[in-house]
């Protein structure tokens, strides 16, 4: 809680996606060594799972369709198989509590390190969901399975599948002087400048800054004592070079969308998550949010998709948070637009530390976009306490933006994702951005007007 | 002390990469970084100024033409703007002419705005050759349109304490509470602020 001074005085220190973790507080670092013994828990059942997979002939490109397809609603029959095809027996049915897991894997190293930790079962209120593949996902896919699971997730429910060779034809058909184009160079520096794989490191200048001070570091003596997750390469340019070629093509084969900003945080962090070396499947997955999950439109010229979202989640958190809502209300911050813009805009992934959206993007490919409303009502109330203790609206937002951004303890984001917030049937969704489709539409009409015909 | 901080808001607005982060970053945390990342939205910061027994609540927001239409939204209630362009790009200034434009209309009598004219160290940097719009002309401009006009850089730390110090002593003084929310009320005039004024009226 109190926020002042609690540091280690450790070294630079990385997560699991290169994101600098050195300056969190004590809380946070506990959270995150909690939930990396959680994570370890399940990794014998993912290494299970994903030898099945491997097994039933790779099942992911059998199912892979080259062609369009509809976004239609058999999203879930894809996801029944390939959970009977994880999930095999009926025994592999049944073992779905977590301690058994536990006691069934090899036992994982990094498990002993925090003996205290028993995840707790995590089941559906009907207690139903909790042997399928969905629950194992909700759970949480182990970092080093991402870069299969993930893209298996949206090939599953139809997400097109290209090769490198044509994002590359893509991204060259645009031509030099391309307003998107710009500023995709533009952004490429301004990506997520401070993770390890993507920030600039000046070779051929030598005014020795904390850059260089700390690549020394990482790489002599100091190799043992970092602990041991995967950190990418340092100062490579792959990453750089696979973001430009995804945002490139994209914009590219989407002239109406073009590039818009957030896209550059999404296609950053699937490279982070996939690697650069699968920029192919990284890209697969990226246009398969862009163009399935997320609203429509949410990128477009006026972001009309995003505004749609954003008063959705403005209607949901009356419903659900009445309390909370009448109190932002009257300091005026009850506009989603103000805390939560970037929250539809990057799926979380610049908001929450990495590792914690991971951890959502995990639920959104199995689950749909309806998660993001979830993560975002669970955020409002794991930071409703100290919003209600806010006296105006400034300090109403930072105590929000603090949750966020401090939210290291995914285990509990997630419990309070699926469990923390009631039930959310998707025709309440619904039928809350209907109604905004409507509102949004005028409002951005009306704008639009005032501003072509104020030019006295 | 605690009892005489007004809280006021502050807004920044001008093209994708003039720098309005970094200004933001110059002023609260006393630093510069070489790349900066780029705004989704807005990023929402404060700083206490003491001395003027005030609290800034600062909205930085994205540039990205497509982000306009969220702009309403983080300017709505403002007591002060920062309109920033980028001294080697004039496409920036004229974006900056058509935010103050967009400003004006808006009919916030109160609203105190200054022109940012940022990365100053690069026209001043050797020959200049770099600059791309004259401080004569920009001055001339914010004259024309009685605006505060500074040219900054938060690379070098120029002009950056100046710029938020002029603004923050050209606010109107603390009005009551109960009179703060009646303008924040007035300026939005739509329905959902109708609303708003319901609420608060409440308590
Ligand atoms: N030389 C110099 N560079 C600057 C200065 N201010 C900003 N920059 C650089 O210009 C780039 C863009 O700056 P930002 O502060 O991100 O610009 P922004 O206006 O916030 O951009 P958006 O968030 O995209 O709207 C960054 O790489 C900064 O390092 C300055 O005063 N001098
Ligand atoms: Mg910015």
């Amino acid at each position: 809680m109190d926020l002042v001074s609690r540091f280690d005085n450790l070294e630079d220190q990385r997560d699991a996606y290169g994101f600098d973790v050195s300056q969190i507080g004590l809380d946070a670092r506990a959270c995150r060594r909690r939930c990396e013994s959680v994570d370890a828990n399940y990794r014998g059942r993912w290494e299970a799972a994903i030898a099945s997979i491997a097994r039933a002939g790779d099942a992911s490109p059998s199912i892979v369709t080259h062609g369009e397809r509809r976004p239609s609603g058999d999203r879930a029959r894809p996801m029944r198989r390939i959970s009977r095809m994880v999930m095999g027996t009926r025994n592999g049915g049944e073992d779905n509590q977590a301690p058994k897991t536990v006691n069934g894997a090899p036992a994982p190293e990094v498990s002993t390190a925090a003996p205290t930790v028993a995840p707790p079962p995590r089941v559906d209120k009907n207690g139903r969901a909790s042997g399928s593949f969905k629950a194992m996902i909700r759970r949480g896919v182990p970092a080093e399975h991402r870069p299969v699971i993930w893209p298996l997730l949206a090939r599953l429910q139809g997400a097109v599948a290209h090769d490198e060779e044509y994002l590359r034809s893509a991204s060259y058909s645009l031509p030099r002087d391309d307003a998107n184009a710009r500023q995709i160079e533009m952004d490429l520096a301004r990506t997520f400048p401070g993770n390890t794989a993507l920030r600039i490191v000046h070779s051929d200048i030598s005014h020795g800054d904390d850059d260089d001070d700390d690549d020394d570091a990482v790489s002599d003596g100091n190799g043992d004592m970092v602990p041991s997750v995967p950190t990418p390469a340092r100062g490579s340019t792959a990453h750089k070079n696979a973001l430009r070629l995804m945002l490139r093509a994209y914009s590219a084969t989407h002239p109406a969308t073009g590039y818009c900003q957030g896209m550059n945080y999404v296609a950053a962090f699937l490279l982070l998550v996939i690697g650069p070396e699968r920029v192919a499947d990284a890209y697969a997955v990226f246009a398969f949010l862009l163009d399935r999950v997320l609203y429509p439109r949410t990128y477009d010229a006026n972001l009309s998709g995003a505004h749609v979202s954003l008063m959705t989640l403005g209607a949901l958190l009356e419903k659900k948070f009445p309390r909370l809502h009448a109190h932002m209300s009257r300091h005026d911050c009850s506009d989603p637009s103000l805390f939560a813009t970037d929250w539809f805009l990057t799926l979380m992934c610049k908001s929450l530390p990495a590792e914690t959206a991971a951890r959502v993007w995990d639920t959104v490919l199995s689950e749909g976009s309806k998660v993001l409303y979830r993560a975002s009502l669970a955020l409002l109330k794991l930071a409703e306490d100290r919003m209600l203790r806010g006296d105006h609206a400034g300090s109403v937002l930072e105590a929000l933006n603090h949750e966020t951004r401090d939210c290291h303890d995914r285990e509990r984001l997630l419990t309070t994702m699926f469990h923390g917030i009631g039930s959310l049937p998707m025709r309440v969704v619904m039928r809350a951005q209907v109604k905004s489709v409507s509102v949004v539409n005028n409002q951005l009409a009306d704008r639009f007007n005032r501003r072509s015909t104020s030019r006295k | 002390m605690e009892g005489t901080i007004v809280n006021k808001k502050l807004v920044l607005l001008g093209d994708m990469g003039a720098g309005k982060s970094s200004l933001v970053q110059r002023f609260v945390k006393g630093n510069f970084e070489d790349y900066q990342e780029s705004t989704i939205g807005a990023a929402f910061l404060t700083k206490t100024m003491p001395e003027l027994g005030l609290k800034l609540e600062i909205w930085d927001t994205a540039g990205q033409e497509r982000y306009h239409s969220l702009a309403p939204m983080y300017y709505r209630g403002a007591a002060a703007a920062v309109i920033v362009y980028d001294v080697t790009s004039p496409e920036s200034f004229a974006r900056a002419k058509s935010w103050v434009r967009e400003l004006m209309r808006q009919g916030n009598q109160d609203l105190v705005m200054a022109l940012a004219g940022n990365k100053a160290d690069l026209a001043a940097g050797g020959d200049g050759s770099e600059r791309k719009v004259s401080a004569e002309e920009s001055q001339a401009y914010a004259d024309e349109n009685g605006l505060l006009f500074l040219e900054t850089s938060a690379k070098t730390a120029q002009n950056v304490n100046e710029l938020f110090t002029a603004l923050a002593k050209k606010m109107p003084r603390a009005p009551p509470p109960q009179q703060q929310a009646a303008n924040t009320v007035q300026l939005g005039g739509n329905a959902s602020a109708q609303g708003r004024k319901r609420a608060s009226g409440c308590c």
